[in-house]
């Protein structure tokens, strides 16, 4: 359908270029921005996976590289790895103190000055302590701009671009993965509550835990459930596992329940009701002195590049104006086409196992891709997509919808990545078995 | 970081927070792959404070070889009665490779 297609795209052109003209200084700057990368070299792969006996060391090689079009003072240097927030590779800041594997790597903090496109090759050991227990472990190699790159405004940022690559050693002997959720608490990012968990990885093995979060009330009522996934949980590090609410927890008394596991290892641990409250100054609603608080968008220009910037701000208006144009009428086109899909709703809440759908288009096709509740089963949650494809069928829709059947937080994960799901009912919640089916 | 001649206070970092992170366009190489990426991960639901790491966009083994952009929605909480300077805050951003 190419009129609306063409619309959007304008529409798209028309608000980049318009922010492009509101910050153009800045926003032409980053252009310059450093591209630094640091490439394993006589060893395959991304980053370094090396298995060594305890007592044993092994040379290594990587080659420092500037892929820029600015010379770029780089740093390079060794780093501890811990694990972010709901899991993931993270690699300490420069100056940090290093400590465990790190120590292992006799590779020193250097700086080089790089030219565009130049590289550098860099030697170094990797010696395993003796008498090191088996298990996995890992480090991390990084390399980054000197000096940061310059905002501008009354509001800066600097930049500071980093690459960093694990060395991720393997001791062999005998594997304890081991897994254990903390202490649960809860803070507040705007208008929204988020419920955290602390999980440790008390065991010698890396993990990747999945499994599903429920929060009541002080009644034992539910108030949200749904699927949590965790990237990797790197062994002996903690991190955090934060589960975000849609709105704000008032004050009062709470619990919440976490179930994990490591599919691949089989590493678990749950946690049943564990209490934790809310108290007034979460929930308190705006007042004068909280007023002047209210978040503010960070590109607010200074005086003097406003000034710099008045002939651009008078076409970034006229730009505006033609935006707003543009969007009101793709607006009213979608609020046909979500009445077009009114049919398809009231046949997704007719399946009580159904808690969310996207649609997901794919090239010229499009597909209805459905989430069952928690405790669906494979036959039928078969059952479901045969019903709601046949009524597809019957519906005739303008545009035909194949039914993608998923269940599941990981093929969630991988189908329907970056698209916004609407809710079957307000929000997935109970198991099939308290959903009456 | 605060610099000016009127004895502000820095601004704690937990002010900064991250608000949206639009899907990966590709600039060169590789095309964005709906299964292997890059793409935002699932478990990034802004807004999230910046006073630690995030991770915005993760590709899985054997995608994400080439250029990508993407989008960050950022916001400052500026606190009432800050004074009148210079606030300078680093933004680190690291691309990984690891496990």
């Amino acid at each position: 359908m190419k009129p609306p297609n063409r619309l959007r795209a304008g529409a798209a052109a028309l608000a980049l270029a318009t922010v492009w003209l509101a910050i153009a200084m800045p926003v032409a700057a980053l252009d310059q921005a450093p591209k630094l990368g640091l490439t394993p070299v006589d060893h395959e792969g991304a980053f370094f996976e090396l298995t060594l006996e305890p007592g044993e060391t092994t040379r290594m090689r990587v080659e420092a590289a500037n892929f820029g079009a600015e010379e770029v003072e780089a740093r390079t240097y060794a780093a501890d790895v811990y694990s972010i927030i709901n899991g993931g590779f993270g690699a300490d800041l420069y100056a940090e103190p290093a400590s465990g594997t790190t120590l292992w790597l006799d590779y020193a903090a250097q700086v080089a000055t790089l030219g565009p496109q130049d590289a550098i090759v860099i030697d170094f050991e990797v010696a395993v302590p003796e008498a090191t227990p088996p298990g996995e472990y890992v480090a991390a190699l990084v390399i980054e701009n000197v000096e940061p790159f310059r905002g501008s405004g009354a509001v800066t940022v600097d930049q500071v671009n980093r690459s960093a690559i694990a060395v991720a050693i393997d001791v062999p002997g005998p594997r304890r993965p081991a897994l254990q959720i903390g202490a649960v608490a809860h803070h507040a990012v705007g208008a929204e509550s988020v419920v955290t968990f602390a999980i440790d990885n008390p065991g010698n093995v890396h993990l990747k835990p999945a499994g599903d979060f429920a929060l009541f009330d002080a009644a034992g009522g539910e108030l949200s459930a749904g699927p949590v996934t965790m990237d990797s949980v790197f062994a002996g590090t903690g991190t955090l596992l934060e589960a975000p609410l849609a709105e704000l927890l008032p004050e009062g008394d709470y619990c919440a329940e976490l179930r994990l596991v490591d599919a691949e290892t089989g590493a678990a641990d749950e946690i049943e009701c564990t209490a934790f409250s809310v108290g007034p100054a979460a929930s308190a609603a705006p007042d004068a002195s909280t007023a002047a608080s209210r978040p503010a968008p960070l590109s607010l220009p200074s005086t003097d590049v406003l000034r710099r910037a008045a002939p651009f701000i008078g076409i970034a208006f006229i730009c505006l104006l033609l935006c707003a144009l543009v969007l009101a009428v793709l607006a009213r086109r979608r609020r046909r086409a979500a009445q077009k899909l009114d049919p398809v709703r009231g046949a997704l809440r007719a399946e009580a196992a159904v808690s969310r759908a996207w649609i997901v288009r794919r090239g010229a096709s499009a597909a209805l891709a459905i989430e069952a509740l928690p405790g669906t089963t494979t036959v039928e949650g078969s059952q479901i997509a045969f019903r709601l494809q046949k009524r597809l069928d019957e519906l005739a829709l303008e545009r035909p919808l194949s039914i993608l059947y998923l269940q599941g937080a990981e093929p969630v994960a991988q189908t329907t990545a970056g698209i916004a799901p609407f809710y079957v009912r307000s929000r997935p919640s109970g198991s099939l078995r308290q959903a009456g089916a | 970081m605060y610099s000016g001649s009127f004895s502000g206070t820095n601004i704690p970092a937990a002010n900064f927070s991250l608000t949206s992170a639009s899907a990966a366009t590709s600039t060169a190489g590789e095309a964005v792959d709906i299964v292997g990426g890059p793409k935002v991960p699932l478990t990034l639901i802004p807004p999230v404070a910046l006073d630690t790491a995030r991770k915005t966009l993760q590709a899985e083994l054997t995608y994400g070889e080439g250029s990508y952009t993407q989008d960050l929605g950022v916001s400052l909480s500026i606190p009432a009665q800050s004074r009148v300077g210079t606030y300078t805050g680093t933004l680190t951003v690291t691309i990984a490779a690891g496990p």
